[in-house]
């Protein structure tokens, strides 16, 4: 519980958690208003007159998701950066427990990204469909939607944080975190079969409740596919930061 | 059992040997200075001790056991490893929080240390704009936060000032004289020979001596420098005792191995009348220096 406590003030004593978090939020607002203030009635709400649209207008979920992304590789690779690994596990000589709280925010701040992105996007999206008399989706799928959202800054958090402790360098971290979710995992969807779908670009989308193409995988085991990479990672990163040296 | 203990330390990275073969103890209650030139091994030594890095081979231990072992590691060991340690966008305050708060210290000690090390006025400022003094002081702080047993300072005078050096002496002498182990590290002997009780001294990764300050300064070759009427018959009479005579530009006499007392007696015996018997102490930084480059030289 202290080294929980202890991770939560270093994520919020830095200026770079608010100023990323605010312009997250700040592009995601503007997006919603945007394009539910703009776009037609009818193009939001598809062909047939089924809100799919609004989904899609809640899971436009693309800059937050980078962030918690870059968030979760923060969390891990600041501390090497900076040299505060050492004072870290001078306070926790076997290390893991730092990690595992470590882990713990990392989840934490996904959540609250996520809730702060019901309200700020979700919110904005919804009043403004709603002023301009558009057809509501059922409100069980938007909170299914919003679920998925939520679980997803979550997962992608620790996934960045699993990146950040097996690469430890901060700018190599980021790269690798990026083009690994954003270039390489949705490539195997080029395969035939259903092999991209376990794949992290792939089953975010099913988390999202979005499944792009055929034979996607359900919500639930999208969130599934998604948690098992993060955990794979992380579980290596807490293995190798354990075994090497903290040189700095 | 000592409180700290290095027993056949080897660390290698690569080719590279950081550490070979050391041993060496540290005992309660005493400053040890840790000396040795830059890349003698010193700070690799400290950050084995700490358990931050794997022995190659031997081992670190901390009151008789490896230090991740350590089950309150903030009370028992503080280290100060560098005064770069820190995130620049932190104010010093918060850094010595997050610790605290790991370690189930109360926030009340932060003041305390804060106020030990002189730095109340600067803790909400970012680290950023802190000079290399004011991190040391930081880095000090955040050692002194659990109340150690153990100290672990690694270069500690590094851009500390005149006064700030007075201040250190005088805190870590404190320290010592409360019962606590002190390990601190310099590449300069004056910055320890104050302090320090006992010294250990590293090169190439190797131990060259472990001594008390007092037998390091007692063994320092003092040497008796001579004038006299007659040095002809002064060389010709110290030739007969153990002494080891130079001439020194011909007036003078530069004579060790023996007392001052025998070469008095031994040239009234002879006649000779003594103009100058003057006892020179080779500085204890000569000596450090002689002793390190001896080395290098083998």
């Amino acid at each position: 519980m202290n080294l929980l406590r202890s991770e939560w003030s270093k994520l919020w004593t830095t200026r770079t958690t608010w100023v990323m978090l605010g312009i997250a939020l700040l592009g995601e607002a503007l997006f919603a208003g945007l394009y539910v203030g703009l776009t037609s009635l009818e193009e939001i709400e598809g062909p047939v007159g089924e809100p799919e649209g609004l989904e899609t207008v809640a899971t436009g979920v693309g800059l937050l998701l980078v962030m918690m992304l870059v968030l979760g590789v923060l969390i891990a690779t600041t501390e090497f950066r900076h040299g505060t690994a050492s004072s870290t596990f001078l306070a926790t000589p076997k290390r893991w427990p730092a990690l595992l709280a470590k882990l713990g925010i990392a989840l934490l701040v996904g959540v609250v990204a996520g809730l702060a992105y019901v309200i700020v996007n979700g919110g904005l999206a919804v009043a403004l469909f709603a002023e301009r008399g558009g057809d509501m989706p059922a409100t069980g799928d938007l909170i299914e939607v919003y679920a998925g959202v939520v679980v997803s800054y979550a997962v992608i958090c620790a996934f960045g944080l699993g990146v950040g402790e097996v690469v430890r360098n901060q700018v190599g971290a980021i790269i690798a975190a990026i083009a690994f979710f954003f270039v390489l995992s949705p490539l195997p969807e080029l395969l035939p079969g259903s092999i991209g779908d376990y794949f992290p670009a792939q089953a975010i989308g099913s988390l999202h409740g979005n499944p792009e193409g055929d034979g996607s995988l359900g919500q639930v085991s999208g969130g599934l596919v998604l948690a098992a990479w993060a955990t794979t990672l992380v579980a290596l990163g807490t293995f190798l930061v354990c075994r090497r040296d903290v040189a700095e | 059992m000592p409180d700290l203990e290095v027993r056949n330390l080897s660390k290698r990275y690569g080719k590279t040997v950081a550490v070979d073969d050391l041993s060496f103890s540290v005992e309660a209650g005493r400053v040890t200075g840790f000396l040795g030139p830059n890349g003698a091994g010193k700070t690799t030594t400290m950050r084995a001790l700490l358990g931050l890095l794997r022995p190659t081979s031997g081992e670190a231990l901390v009151e008789g056991r490896p230090p991740v072992e350590m089950t309150d590691p903030l009370r028992t060991i503080g280290a100060a490893l560098e005064a770069t340690a820190f995130h620049p966008g932190r104010s010093g305050r918060n850094h010595l929080r997050t610790l605290a708060i790991a370690a189930g210290i109360p926030t009340s000690r932060i003041e305390e240390v804060l106020e030990m090390v002189e730095l109340k006025g600067a803790a909400d400022r970012r680290v950023k704009g802190y000079s290399l003094g004011m991190r040391q002081r930081l880095a000090l702080a955040a050692a002194l936060l659990g109340e150690p047993r153990i100290l672990i300072l690694d270069e500690p005078a590094n851009g500390l000032d005149p006064q700030g050096m007075r201040w250190l002496r005088d805190l870590l002498r404190d320290q010592a004289a409360g019962g606590r182990t002190v390990l601190v590290s310099s590449h300069v002997l004056s910055e320890v020979s104050q302090t320090a009780d006992e010294l250990v001294m590293i090169r190439g990764g190797k131990l060259i001596a472990q001594t008390s300050l007092a037998e390091f300064t007692a063994g320092g070759g003092a040497q008796l420098r001579v004038r006299a009427s007659n040095l002809p018959d002064l060389v010709a009479a110290l030739g007969e005792t153990e002494a080891t005579v130079t001439q020194d530009g011909g007036e003078v006499l530069v004579v060790s191995g023996v007392a001052a007392e025998e070469i008095g007696d031994l040239a009234l015996r002879r006649g000779i009348a003594i103009h100058e018997l003057a006892l020179e102490r080779q500085s204890l930084e000569e000596r450090f220096i002689e002793l390190m480059g001896e080395e290098e030289a083998a």
